[in-house]
């Protein structure tokens, strides 16, 4: 086949001539692979970020938005305690869900690594499964669990352990904490599972070799080596419970969280700037987190 | 040097103990039907620097996790110092271990690699920091304390992991291809340097390897390994002078290897080589009529361009020449048969050329008959055949 140019086809011409262009301006090459994302990421992440705060500054005036500057939604949030309780209260449970989820997925996460090996993928895709499905069926799946005629109930009166259904079983925050736990904790399962399966199996014998016995190994080799993807899935997971409002909503006792005042100052409250100020509430609390996460080297490792 | 990194002193005592650091009594390894380690029995003295050598898959290395705990054996017993432990746990065996990765800890510095197996024993702190001292002096990193592994070059991780090794001063010292990643140069330096701490510490050192070279040079004794049995232990010398068969006789060293019969024996055997002719073996004991093997190292033979006066002489042609520096390699068709042949550059270059006929001869004494009869070797024959 002949490979001087003038043989091929237009097309193809052009298309090396591109190619050869692209290769001689890197910046060029680096533009056209960078842009996309990066235009994405500022027209629909940072600039609803930056209007958001812009909206935070402004006020409601009868019944509309005007774009006049104001501190006023900040005092208010600062001076009526009922703001910072919902921010109070709603780290508390993100914080209950995320140790939670540490203490379920790291033996998890271990187990899967070290003592399972044919089963080991099966497992590790029943923790993944879950995220196939929406995220409403998990939090219904839940009301049909815990409900007053729900599958629990059923099963304690069933085997006698009470003889009336607990109707405290559903709303509650104890639903509201166990239905978080349950929906967001693969996010904790893959980065720890990550962490643990990139510890080379030597390091264990070598432990072992030394005299560590399974729990000093289990001290002094993996937490440390898989503290970076608990640090990671703790960022996942907190700030998706701290964000999450449909469930609360669904399974709560009608106790506000802080995604559900500000879901109401944008629904029936109609006042879009206080809402706006609010939601700049957990911004702060998880850039807070983040900063921390960062200086333990976190970021990188995710 | 002295450094308090020393075989423990309970190991100088009593007739008993005397007899060997470690002990296999017909253990085995089987994984399914494959077996690792076929039922062995060896003995390891105290202080000695023993090397298993064997291709991949000959069982070094599973001997050496026995050894050290990291498998179970199958069957037999395993005794340290006298110890049963056959089924102690690593932790709980007076064995340390060089991995052939190293495995450091990535997330620990230096000085904390070293000082892990004192701090898990919970040796106090000052204690603890005066001996990693001592052991970084001992492997010559004075000064590397605060780096981490990933900060070092490949030689310097594998001092790390022997220092974190010997720290511990135990019975015995685990050895698995450590110096494997390393480049040549390298390599022959920190054999003379593991050497060297070997016999400042006094203890007992197994190394695996399949660097027959590395073996020789370094250890007391060797135990060459096929298809998980031991071919032959013996020390160097007596490996290499003396092979038990046909499969040691190719992998350690090179050797032209015969299959002839024993047509005379009188202090010297005469044997008939179809298609080359009588060869002389200085070993008697031979029933006449006898198939066997015989081997010829190829630096005992003698080379000679112009044809040799000397009786008993092999006329060949020379196939190839492969200058090397301080010898020459020469490859001799005699018959349908090809010798290699060493020869040192006493002269200045090779003596003789590609085409060339020559004269081929040896000492009655250099020829070995390898014991066993011919069957024996089949195996062993292809093996060497592919090594040379």
């Amino acid at each position: 086949m002949a490979t001087y140019e003038g043989a091929l086809p237009r097309a193809v011409t052009a298309r090396r001539a591109v190619a050869r262009q692209v290769r001689a301006h890197r910046r060029l090459a680096l533009a056209l692979v960078l842009g996309p994302p990066l235009i994405w990421m500022a027209g629909f992440y940072l600039g609803p970020l930056v209007y958001l705060l812009l909206e935070s500054l402004w006020q409601i005036q009868n019944y509309n938005v005007v774009q006049v500057w104001t501190l006023a939604n900040y005092t208010q949030i600062f001076s009526e305690p009922v703001w910072l309780d919902v921010l109070r209260r709603t780290v508390v449970m993100a914080s209950l869900v995320t140790l939670s989820a540490i203490v379920l997925a790291l033996p998890l996460a271990y187990f899967l690594v070290r003592y399972t090996r044919r089963w080991r993928h099966l497992l590790y895709l029943a923790v993944l499964i879950p995220l196939w499905s929406s995220y409403l069926v998990r939090v219904f799946a839940w009301k049909t669990i815990l409900g007053r005629d729900g599958l629990l109930n059923t099963f304690l009166i069933g085997i006698h352990v009470v003889h009336q259904p607990i109707s405290a079983l559903l709303y509650s925050n104890t639903a509201v904490y166990i239905t978080l736990l349950q929906i967001w904790l693969p996010y904790m399962v893959i980065p720890v599972y990550a962490a643990i399966e990139r510890i080379p199996p030597s390091l264990y014998e070598a432990s072992s070799d030394l005299g560590a016995r399974g729990w000093r190994t289990i001290l002094h080799v993996v937490w440390p080596l898989a503290f970076p993807g608990i640090l990671a899935g703790s960022i996942f997971v907190f700030s998706l419970s701290m964000g999450d409002f449909i469930t609360p909503l669904l399974m709560g006792n009608g106790t506000q969280f802080i995604g559900n005042v500000i879901a109401d100052q944008f629904g029936i409250a109609y006042n879009y700037p206080f809402g706006a100020a609010l939601a700049i509430l957990p911004l702060i609390v998880l850039t807070v987190f983040l900063a921390i996460a960062r200086r333990f080297g976190v970021l990188e490792a995710l | 040097m002295v450094t308090p990194i020393r075989a423990p002193d309970n190991r100088a005592a009593g007739p008993e103990s005397e007899t060997a650091d470690v002990r296999l009594e017909g253990a085995s390894k089987r994984f399914g039907d494959v077996w690792a380690l076929r039922p062995t029995d060896l003995e390891i003295a105290r202080g000695e620097f023993f090397s298993l050598l064997g291709a991949s898959g000959s069982g070094k290395t599973t001997t050496l996790r026995l050894i050290g705990g990291f498998e179970e054996p199958s069957a037999g017993r395993i005794y340290l110092q006298n110890r049963d432990v056959t089924s102690a746990a690593p932790y709980d065996r007076p064995v340390n271990t060089v991995f052939q990765d190293y495995a450091l800890f990535p997330h620990m510095t230096v000085a904390e690699n070293i000082g892990y197996g004192l701090k898990v024993k919970r040796v106090e702190r000052k204690e603890r920091a005066r001996r990693v001292g001592d052991a970084l002096d001992l492997v010559r990193l004075s000064g590397l304390d605060r780096r981490r592994p990933s900060q070092l070059s490949g030689g310097q991780r594998q001092r790390v992991a022997l220092a974190r090794a010997l720290i511990n001063t135990p019975a015995v010292l685990l050895l698995d291809e450590p110096l494997g990643a390393l480049d040549l140069k390298l390599r022959r330096e920190m054999q003379l340097e593991l050497k060297r701490i070997q016999r400042e510490v006094g203890i007992t050192f197994i190394y695996v390897t399949h660097d027959q070279e590395e073996a020789m040079s370094m250890a007391d004794r060797i135990a060459v390994m096929r298809d998980g049995t031991l071919e032959q232990v013996g020390p160097p010398s007596t490996v290499y002078e003396h092979p038990a068969n046909a499969f040691v006789a190719g992998f350690v060293g090179v050797s032209n290897i015969l299959a002839g019969r024993v047509i005379a024996c009188d202090g010297v055997c005469r044997i008939e080589v179809p298609g080359i002719g009588p060869i002389l073996a200085a070993t008697a004991d031979r029933h006449v009529g006898e198939e066997v093997l015989i081997a010829v190292r190829p630096e005992k033979i003698q080379i000679h361009p112009d044809s040799w006066a000397g009786s008993h002489a092999l006329r060949g042609r020379v196939a190839d020449v492969s200058y090397a520096g301080a010898f020459t390699r020469y490859d001799v068709t005699v018959g349908d048969q090809s010798f290699a042949v060493l020869a040192q550059n006493q002269a200045a270059g090779p003596i003789a050329v590609r085409g060339e006929d020559v004269d081929l001869s040896w000492a009655p004494d250099s020829t070995i008959i390898l014991p066993g009869s011919v069957h024996d070797h089949s195996r062993g024959l292809q093996a060497s055949s592919a090594t040379a």
